[in-house]
This record gives C-alpha cells, structure tokens and sequence, in this order.
C-alpha cells in the first residue's frame, strides 16, 4: 500500500518552488527568451494555490484536471498550454479505481506520466533534445521505470535540466536565437527540476 | 366572439355557393330555391339507383352537402344552423333526384328532422315515389333513453347505404341494410367547449379543466361533467363506454369524428390512445381522424362503433366521389425503420487540447452568466428566452468538453455541432450548429481554424437568411470573423462583435428572427440578444491568456 497523496500539501509544497524562483525563472528566460516564464508560471500556480481548499476534496485525477483547467485559463504563452496538457492528461490516465482513493499504483504512475510527457511533446511538436522542458521530462519518465524514490527523480531531473545548458535551441522562443542559445539552461526545464523537487520534498528519502 | 360572416341570415346559402365553387366536382349543384329551399343534388344520379338522401341542420359541415356523390348520397337537405330544413325543402330535395327506384331518407334522430323528413316522405309518396326513411339514434350518452340522439354514427349509413344504392340494390335491400347499421352504430362525443353559434352571444359553459362526456352536435350539454386529466384518460373513457353499448363482433370500424375546433394534433394522440388500448384491439378499420359531422367550432371530438360484417366492410372500403369522405383505412401498428447510424454523434474519440477546451470552457461560462440579461433583452423584442436557449446549450456542451475530440480542431467542431443539435432548440441551436458543422468539413479541410469559421459563418447566413444590417447575432459574428480571418487577433475581433452589436439597437427593423414580427418603436435602443451573446462571448475570449 502507497500512501495516499496529500493534495493539499503538494499544491503548497509546488507552488512554493515557483513563487520562490520567480526571479531566477525569468533572468533564465530573459537571456533566450522573452523573460516572462517566472511571471507566467506564478500566476498559473497562484491560479491553482486560490482553489487549494477545492480541490484537496477531490480525488488526484480530478484534482490534476482541474489544477491543468486553472493552469491554461490563467496562463498564455506556450508554457501555460504544455503543463497544463501534462497536468490534465496526467489526471485523465490516473482516472482510475485506485486513482480515485488517492492511492498510487506506481506502475499507473509511471504509465500515466509516460503518455501525459507524450502529449507535452505532442502538443508542442517537439522531441527530446531540443532544449524545452521535454529534455526534463523525459529522463523523469525513463527514471520511473527504474526508480521510485522521488529524492532519486528529483536528481535526476536537476541533472538533465542542467543538460539543457549546451543545447541549442530549436522550438520555442529560443529558437530564434539560434546557436546564441547555446549555454542557457532552458527555463521551462528549470521549472520541471523546480517542481520534481518540490515533490521530492513532501516524501522525503526513502 | 366575431365570426367571418356577412349576416347571419345568409350565411347558410353563401357558405353553399363557396363549397361548390370549390369543390372542383361539375356534377354538384344547388336547386334554385334559396333563401328557403337549400338542396345540394348530384347531378348525375341516375333514376334507375336508390337515391339516399340526408340532411339536417346547417354547422355540421361537412355534413351533409360534403357527402353528395357517386357513392354515397344523391342530395343533402340543409336547413338553417341547427334547424331542421323545412318539408318543402326535403320534399324539392327528394323529387329532384328520386326516380323508379325510389330513395332512402337518412335522418338524424331530432323532433324536428323527423317530421319534416317524415311529412316530406309522405307527401312524396302521395305523389307516386317510392320512399324509405331510416332514423338514425346512435348516441349512447343515457343508455336507457328511448330517443337517443343522431350522432356521427350517420356516416356509416351514408357510406353503407350509398354503396349499395350505387351497386344497384333495390330500395328495401337498401333500406334493409342501412337499418341494420342504425341498430348496431354507437357514438359518444366529449368535448372541452360548447359552440358560439354565428350571430348569437353564446357563453361557454364548459368550466375549466373539465370535459363535458356524452353531449350532442348542437351544444346541448352533455350527461357528466368530468375532470380531464389526459389523453389517455379521454380515449380510456370512450373505449369503455362504446365496448360497453357495442354488439360483440369479431371485428369493428372506429369513426374518430373532429367536432369542429380540435386540433389535428389532439385528434392524432387520441387517435394513438384509442387503437393502442387494449381493449380496442378489436377495431379492424378506422375512419378519420377528420372533421365529419361538427358542432361549429366545438373543440370536442366524438367516436363511433360499428360492429363489421363482410356486407359493411365491402361497401366501407370502396372507393367514392365525395372528398370529404377520408376513405376507410385499414389499422396499422406504427411502422418504424432503422434511421441512419449518421444521425447519432459518430464523433472521434476524446483528446486532449488544452487551450481548446479552456477556450470553450470560457465561451460557455460568459453565455452561462448572461443568462437573465439576455432573456430580458430577449423579452423586450422576442419571447424572452434566448439567454435560456443560449445557457442551456452552454451548459451541456460545457460538461461535454472532456468527450469530445479536441486534439483535431475539425473533428472537435462537428463534435461541438452535434452537441448543440442534440441539446438546443430552436432556431440559434440549429444555426450555430450549422456553423460548426460547415466549420469542422472546412477545418479537416486544412483550413486555418479562422477562415474554418468563417465558412461555417457563411453557411450559416446562407441558411439562416440573415445578412449584416438584419438586427441579428450576424451583426456581431460577421465583423469579428472578418478580423480574425485577418489575423488581427482576438481582442480587435471582441471590439468588433461589440460595435456591431451595439449598432443593432439602432436598426429601426429586424429582417431575420423572431424580431422581424416586431415594430420599429418596441425595437428602438434594445440590442439584438443574439448579437449580444456573440460579443460576450468574443469578449470573454478576448480577456483569456494569450496563446
């Protein structure tokens, strides 16, 4: 048995990690893009902190669909759109019985997590290597099925965020600077890193 | 209440002129007798036939003159509303088409049918005619009268007694028979009203939610006051009452007679009740549901039952000259045949787009919270209930989101056009749901969802009929898709939809919609509800994240 998801607390443990990297978010877009990511992604979490008592009550597949409603309504941009289709596919695939009693069945995480980072990719139209939050989200993924201790995720999302610094850059907003790109650390995949640990956080080492 | 007559005194003889200007059959006509002598004759009838001759009282039309022809009656005798015509009528009537082979007298069972019709018979046999009268009491509203009244029972005898005659029966087998239907006929009729006779200050008695059971063609009331509950109730009662007076028979013919002001549609449901209730299974024919013998304008209906043998059913069945005789049809179960799979939302499975659905999410939240401003501008120029219609829809389509196929943008909009076909009425249902059907074709065309809407768009002023300047949702979709299409974004588009709808409270005359019935003074300063719902929700839109 896993323990159960404290939705309360993850909602306050995530938005925390944004709302005290705001500054370091948007000098990371400044440098590649147009320096409104921090911004963007604080309000998107302000969004979802304002309904915390909402949607603590609801099962996390529910939760997550709403916390993505909330994300998209309240953030533009490209940013806003791609977590929020990774959060509300995320809660779609977790749409089951044991989903419903907050309960994780690692193996449905692990499912659920692969298929929401391939609707991220979908939706954005990119791949792995690219320098976008998909270069995080992907090896958190390929992680899963190895690992299940968050502390284990966390670092490995904190070392391919950092892998994102030599990329060049070829979707998003960086694209345009082409190889000037080139030793920044994407922004999106910092925010990913900044919410793995987040996550990490709440459960501790194993 | 007013009645579309010049005076009450003529409108008997000008209301027989009108019938056969238009009855489009040259072999009616009237004899020259008017004021008093009103006869419609069939021209053609020939000597060596039965004659089978009606009449009565005039404000049963199309009783009688709608009977005469090949087939059924040789002349109708009219009398004035709801009077007996007089000897000397009946008599013209009756020597005007009676020849070797006599005639039938058909008559309804009221004093003063049968002793006009009855001195007519005599005085016509003094002359040398062969003459039979058959009374006709089919009523079985007070079951142990002993002068039950003549009701729409009659019609069978018409039909009956006609065919024989036309076959060339002798009159005493003619008679014979069209006895034998008036023994075994039962009727009963119940109605919501009683009539306003031309001319006259009529109250009606009937009281509100109640049925009169059991009345008569003339107003007279009828033996129970009831409560109406249903249809089904009515048609229960009346299955009963005639099962109850009928002759047991293998087979029956049901008459289901319009007493004058009942919809089609009331007589359709009824019609439904009768023939589904159990114990009516034995009604092989039917005749009607048609207006056959009325009260005026009785909003009533009344049925009848004849017992079938194979004499009835034979001259039933066959074909005849009068066009207000409906035909004799055969009962049938409702016939149902698959519908197309098409119809039923073959939409693609769900996907996910995120912005899409946050996008409809909002579309729907903006029509979902103008719901009352909308019904009340709606009430100022139309029925008051387009914020209704425009919410609702909202509603269901707003739960539906996470079902339909977002990730394809065409796939979505045919998803969203059935949604709103299934869930909202009326007109704007009907016309966004084009929108979006002709808009979802184009957008799995490849078109930029844009220009994809606005192809829907056209489609649907093409279907709808409205066009800018017409004081309808047109005014503010047109100039919003125009901006769209130009890339100029959703904030200019919103700005647009609300110029333009505000521009429709200053259109003097609405030329589409409901609004069109209204006058330039009721319209003055009110904007279009529709055009306002379309600028809300291009403005609530417009105030989202940019994507």
């Amino acid at each position: 048995m896993e323990k159960p998801i404290d939705i309360k607390a993850l909602i306050v443990a995530t938005h925390a990690a944004i709302a005290n990297h705001v500054d370091e978010l948007t000098s990371l877009d400044a440098a590649i893009g147009d320096g409104d990511h921090g911004v963007n992604m604080k309000r998107g979490f302000d969004a979802i902190l304002a309904d915390v008592d909402t949607l603590a009550l609801m099962p996390l597949s529910d939760a997550l669909l709403a916390a993505g409603t909330r994300m998209v309504m309240s953030v533009g941009g490209a940013s806003g759109p791609l977590f929020s289709t990774f959060l509300v596919v995320l809660g779609r695939e977790l749409n089951t019985e044991n989903a419903r009693h907050s309960l994780l069945d690692e193996q449905r995480m692990t499912n659920a997590f692969a298929v929401a980072v391939d609707a991220v990719a979908q939706r954005g139209k990119a791949r792995e290597g690219e320098k976008t939050l998909l270069d995080v989200l992907f090896p958190i993924s390929q992680a899963l099925n190895l690992t299940r201790n968050c502390a284990d995720l966390a670092s490995t999302a904190r070392q391919a965020a950092c892998a994102t610094i030599p990329l060049k850059a070829t979707k998003g907003r960086a694209a345009y600077l082409g190889s000037r790109s080139i030793g920044h650390m994407d922004p999106g995949a910092r925010s990913v890193s900044l919410l793995m640990d987040a996550v990490a956080s709440l459960t501790g080492p194993k | 209440m007013a009645h579309f007559i010049n005076t009450k005194e003529t409108l008997v003889t000008e209301a027989i002129d009108g019938f056969l200007r238009t009855s489009g059959n040259p072999d009616l006509a009237r004899l020259d007798g008017y004021p008093q002598i009103k006869v419609i004759v069939n021209t053609t009838h020939a000597a060596n036939r039965v004659a089978v001759i009606s009449g009565g009282g005039s404000g049963h039309e199309p009783s009688h003159a709608g009977f005469v022809g090949r087939g059924m009656l040789a002349a109708a005798v009219c009398g004035e509303v709801f009077a007996s015509p007089s000897v000397d009528a009946v008599l013209a009537g009756i020597l005007a088409v009676t020849g070797k082979a006599g005639c039938l007298l058909i008559v309804k069972n009221y004093t003063g049918d049968r002793l006009n019709f009855g001195l007519a018979a005599e005085k016509a046999r003094g002359l040398g005619l062969k003459v039979e009268m058959v009374v006709v009491g089919d009523d079985i509203a007070l079951p142990d009268i002993n002068q039950p009244r003549g009701l729409a029972g009659t019609l069978f005898l018409h039909k009956i007694a006609g065919y024989y005659a036309m076959k060339g029966a002798k009159l005493n087998k003619v008679a014979d028979i069209a006895r034998a239907v008036a023994n075994s006929a039962v009727s009963i009729g119940i109605a919501l009203s009683s009539v306003s006779i031309p001319g006259v200050e009529t109250e009606d008695r009937v009281p509100k939610g109640k049925a009169e059971l059991g009345l008569g063609i003339h107003g007279e009331p009828g033996v129970d006051v009831i409560a109406l509950e249903n249809a089904a109730q009515t048609a229960a009662i009346l299955v009963e009452k005639l099962f109850q007076s009928t002759k047991p028979a293998h087979n029956y013919v049901l008459l289901l007679n319009n007493l004058g002001a009942t919809t089609a549609l009331e007589m359709n449901v009824i019609a439904d009740e009768i023939l589904k209730n159990p114990k009516a299974k034995k009604i092989k024919l039917v005749v009607g549901p048609s207006a056959l013998m009325t009260a005026l304008d009785m909003h009533g209906l009344s049925a009848s039952l004849l017992p079938l043998n194979d004499e009835f059913e034979v001259a039933l069945m066959a074909p005849v000259g009068p066009g207000a005789w409906p035909g004799t049809k055969v009962v049938a179960k409702p016939n149902v045949v698959k519908m197309s799979k098409d119809i039923k939302s073959v939409s693609a499975k769900a996907s996910e787009n995120v912005v899409f659905a946050a996008m409809l999410e909002t579309a729907c939240d903006a029509l979902i919270a103008a719901e009352a401003e909308l019904n009340m501008l709606d009430s100022k120029i139309g029925d008051g209930d387009t914020g209704s219609t425009m919410a609702g829809a909202a509603r269901n389509l707003k739960s539906a989101i996470r079902t339909l196929p977002l990730a394809r943008t065409g796939d979505a909009f045919a998803a969203i056009s059935n949604t709103l076909t299934a869930t909202m009425g009326g007109s704007s249902g009907v016309l966004l749901a084009i929108l979006f059907a002709a808009a979802g074709v184009a957008a799995n065309e490849k078109h930029p969802t844009a220009n994809a809407l606005q192809t829907g768009f056209n489609k649907m002023k093409q279907y709808g009929g409205a066009n800018l300047g017409d004081r309808t949702m047109v005014d503010a979709l047109e100039p919003a898709f125009e901006a769209l299409v130009a890339g100029k974004g959703l904030a200019f588009a919103a700005k647009a939809a609300r110029k333009g709808a505000s521009a429709t409270a200053k259109m003097k005359s609405a030329k589409a919609g409901r609004a069109a019935y209204v006058s330039a003074n009721n319209l003055n300063g009110i904007i279009d509800p529709g055009a306002e719902a379309a600028a809300r929700v291009l403005e609530a839109l417009a105030a989202m994240p940019r994507f």
